[in-house]
């Protein structure tokens, strides 16, 4: 029940969360944050930051100026900082990527002539350059030389754009300037047949290096390739024939609308921070985003759909929770009456009991993987029906038989008792059978002889002893034949009705003991064997009656150390 | 049964790098419109991660006995919790790595690796009971340092598949399976619920000492039996051979239906802990 109230709560918090970018959508600024450098504000320098403004300046007024701005950083104003237009100091630089690839000749001619003639005429706020792949920055020879490169067609490796790009941003020289990487591309589709235009790295990457990459093609280009483009400050334009020096005045002239806010943040580090820029007027900024030095764990390409999202946390979710029921324990008795067999090797299999049983023949007709060894009487231990549950009647003394670990002649079986058939482990399962806790006879427990008269004088070291459980105590095996059983006649006495009167013996035979059984009606076990006469090893387990001992040649350290040390004191005084 | 508690240790991981993956899918999607605060969402990446895998990796074996779900979701409130704020710690200080010009690769072994390694203490700190601390820590750690390296092949191959989620999958899965295989090491026995609810249950002996009674802070919880004390005995590792001790003077504890204080078992022993009955097994 407590897992349930704790759901419901949960539940409606995951979905309040889920919904809260719906809830709060706020509406995109039609300026654009372009590109940034702050790799050099890491202690202290100055982050730079390139934006398109969205709107013009007042008539009779060239450029904006600071303090028509409020800027603040992760919330936080923020009053030092300039914006400045794109000038001298901050200069534009137009790269030109070398081969154009195959494009129509009248097209080559008609961006020959702009490009051959700007390349040449370098502004103090724009400069020109020409790169190609393999050899980097083309230097020219001097003022006026037409480049050979220009007229050389050459393929333009599409599936290399991504590569080109990185290789192209890599060399610029001076920190400050905007960087725009002109790209022609013969066929846009071809591009398009890849699947996807940008990893995010480069997108990145790019950014981070003030890079702003536009391309041109004669052919259209898709809402997608515009989107990323767009993202990343840059864009992309159709070639119309005969426009072309139109078209290029035309993204020179976006380029050069830039300005640069340039700001010194008061932390050291890259650390991400929330930027927003507003007119000092207004209550919406207009630029609103995370200044990102690059992501650490970068991300794929696109974000998948929130339902999507949402059924896979579903999925995992479930998944845990049927792991977890999988594992809920599976009775194998389901109500009905017989045994469970507890011998692992048998995959604990239920053992239902047979209608009109008589005795435990049946258990004979049992395959087992181990072939256990049975009793050879079982068709001697009579199964009577009593009550709701079995009377069990053990006609023969020398079935290996035992009820709850004992052996028994006569038990009214309960639920949950454990009967021993030879090797075989059964668990008597019969939900209608009175609870073991009722059963008459009491276990009785830690039986442990009776203390004689304690042997005079001192032992010898190699007097072998039993060490009964249940008794910190040990007695000595002094004498050379030693009797046990229930009768005080015997050298050790143990007080139990599953002891024999005169029940076993432990004699010396040359320099080794043995264990004989004396009685008839019990039995005497010698680590879990029922036996006749047995030679004893050192730490054997005795088992007489309900009696358990061990034996053991040499007496354990606390007693033994003691007269060592006497020994050793005597030898040095 | 040790291999079958292994596959289920690793579905587990599997899991939880979907989770994970889920939510960091999830991050992004909210990340997307309304920028995250104050920090680099690398930092919520490891919290969400910290979360996930702290919340998870001490659960795994509440799940395997089937306790109850209160008590599952208990412990996996704590360990997540830890894990966040591990997430956070973990990643913030890979991300302060950045400033002293370290790569971004190098920023992502560090901050896993350093995860990896919290999320052994965490381990060890919601389940206290368990053995080998530095082995454990350090195995945690060895599993970070695995997850980051599987998340750098899979940038570095760029899969076909999200990338992430190979490496989260991999990464998940390779700290749950280090783990289970560090239990299952020492595993050559195991206990066999007979009666009560939890009847027909195997609960691997994997620790140095278990912890048995109704109570939830143990290692072995028996429900729904009358006599069974909260916490009533103690299993335990000594020379090699499994000993049984009565720790609640209230309780009855027999082997083979003779009282105990503390003795060792064997193969095939009947155990009774008051009304439950458990056998004990050798694998």
């Amino acid at each position: 029940m407590s897992f349930i109230k704790l759901l419901v709560p949960g539940l409606t918090l995951a979905i309040t969360l889920l919904c809260s970018p719906w809830l709060s959508e706020s509406p995109r600024a039609a300026a654009q944050l372009s590109a940034f450098n702050i790799d050099s504000g890491h202690w202290g320098g100055e982050h730079r930051i390139f934006l398109t403004l969205g709107r013009k300046p007042a008539v009779g007024r060239e450029y904006f100026s600071s303090d028509e701005f409020d800027l603040s950083l992760n919330g936080v104003p923020e009053f030092q900082f300039r914006i400045k237009p794109l000038g001298p100091q901050n200069p534009l630089h137009l790269r030109f990527l070398l081969p154009f690839g195959e494009l129509a000749e009248s097209l080559m001619d008609e961006i020959r002539e702009p490009i051959a003639n700007r390349i040449l005429q370098n502004t103090p706020s724009t400069k020109y350059s020409l790169w190609k792949n393999g050899v980097g920055e083309i230097e020219l020879a001097e003022p006026g030389e037409f480049p050979e490169e220009l007229t050389v067609a050459g393929e333009f490796p599409e599936s290399e754009l991504s590569h080109l790009l990185v290789e192209a941003s890599r060399d610029f020289t001076s920190d400050d300037s905007l960087r725009a990487l002109m790209v022609f591309i013969p066929d846009l589709k071809s591009l398009e047949k890849e699947g996807r235009y940008f990893s995010v790295q480069l997108r990145d990457l790019l950014r981070r290096k003030q890079v702003l990459p536009w391309f041109i093609s004669p052919t259209a280009p898709s809402d997608l390739l515009k989107k990323e483009l767009g993202r990343m400050g840059g864009g992309t334009v159709q070639m119309v024939p005969g426009e072309f020096s139109k078209t290029f005045e035309n993204i020179q002239k976006h380029l050069l609308s830039h300005y640069v806010l340039s700001h010194q943040p008061s932390w050291i580090g890259n650390v991400p921070y929330l930027l927003e820029l507003k007119f000092r007027n207004e209550q919406q900024p207009f630029i609103r985003e995370v200044i990102d030095p690059g992501k650490i764990l970068p991300e794929s390409k696109e974000p998948y759909p929130i339902i999507a999202i949402f059924l896979v946390f579903l999925v995992s979710l479930m998944l845990v929770i049927l792991l977890w029921w999988f594992r809920r324990p599976r009775a194998s008795t389901s109500g009905k009456i017989g045994f469970v067999i507890l011998n692992p090797e048998e995959k604990f299999r239920f053992l239902e009991m047979p209608e009109k049983v008589k005795n435990f023949e049946f258990l004979n007709e049992l395959k087992t993987r181990q072939e256990l060894r049975l009793s050879s009487n079982l068709n001697r231990v009579n199964i009577t029906k009593q009550q709701k549950t079995f009377l069990i009647e053990d006609k023969n003394y020398k079935n290996a038989l035992l009820i709850n670990r004992r052996r028994s002649h006569k038990t009214l079986l309960c639920n949950n008792d454990v009967l021993d058939v030879g090797e075989l482990v059964l668990l008597y399962k019969n939900p209608e059978a009175p609870p073991q806790q009722n059963r008459k006879a009491p276990i009785r427990d830690k039986v442990t002889p009776v203390p004689g008269n304690k042997p005079k004088g001192p032992l010898r070291r190699d007097t072998p002893v039993l060490n009964f459980n249940g008794s910190r105590q040990e007695f000595p095996l002094v004498r050379n034949i030693i009797t046990i059983g229930s009768s005080s006649m015997n050298d050790m006495v143990l007080n139990s009705d599953e002891v024999a009167s005169k029940h076993a013996r432990i004699s010396r035979i040359g320099g080794r003991w043995q264990l004989q059984n004396l009685s008839l009606q019990e039995f005497t076990m010698l680590n879990g064997r029922r036996i006749e006469q047995r030679i004893l090893r050192d730490g054997d387990e005795i088992t007489i009656g309900d009696a358990v001992c061990r034996f053991k040649l040499e007496r354990s350290d606390s007693n033994s150390k003691s007269p060592n040390k006497k020994e050793s004191i005597s030898k040095a005084g | 049964m040790k291999s079958s508690r292994l596959a289920f240790s690793s579905a587990l991981g599997l899991t939880a790098g979907l989770m994970i993956w889920s939510l960091l899918q999830l991050l992004r999607f909210i990340a997307e419109e309304n920028p995250l605060p104050g920090m680099d969402s690398f930092i919520y990446e490891g919290a969400l991660i910290g979360l996930v895998l702290g919340g998870l990796l001490p659960v795994r074996h509440a799940l395997w006995n089937h306790h109850a779900p209160s008590l599952i979701l208990s412990l996996f409130v704590l360990g997540a919790s830890l894990g966040t704020v591990a997430g956070i710690l973990c990643f913030g200080l890979g991300q302060s790595l950045m400033g002293v010009q370290f790569s971004s690769e190098w920023v992502r072994l560090f901050s896993f690796t350093f995860l990896g390694l919290c999320l052994g203490g965490i381990v060890l700190y919601v389940r206290p009971s368990s053995g080998w601390p530095l082995i454990r820590i350090l195995v945690g750690g060895i599993g970070g340092l695995a997850t980051g390296v599987f998340i750098e092949l899979s940038v570095m191959y760029q899969l076909m598949i999200p990338w992430q989620l190979t490496g989260l999958l991999l990464g998940g899965t390779i700290h749950f399976l280090l783990l289970g295989v560090l239990e299952n090491y020492h595993v050559d026995s195991y206990l066999r619920v007979l009666t009560g609810r939890q009847e027909g249950q195997l609960y691997l002996l994997d620790q140095q000492h278990h912890s048995i009674g109704y109570g939830k802070t143990n290692d072995l919880i028996l429900p729904g039996h009358s006599e069974v004390c909260e916490v009533h005995a103690r299993v335990f590792k000594k020379d090699e051979q499994m000993h049984l001790e009565n720790v609640d003077n209230d309780g009855n504890v027999s082997v083979n239906y003779r009282f105990i204080s503390q003795q060792s078992v064997k193969k095939g022993d009947i155990i009774k802990l008051g009304s439950a009955l458990l056998q004990y097994h050798e694998v």
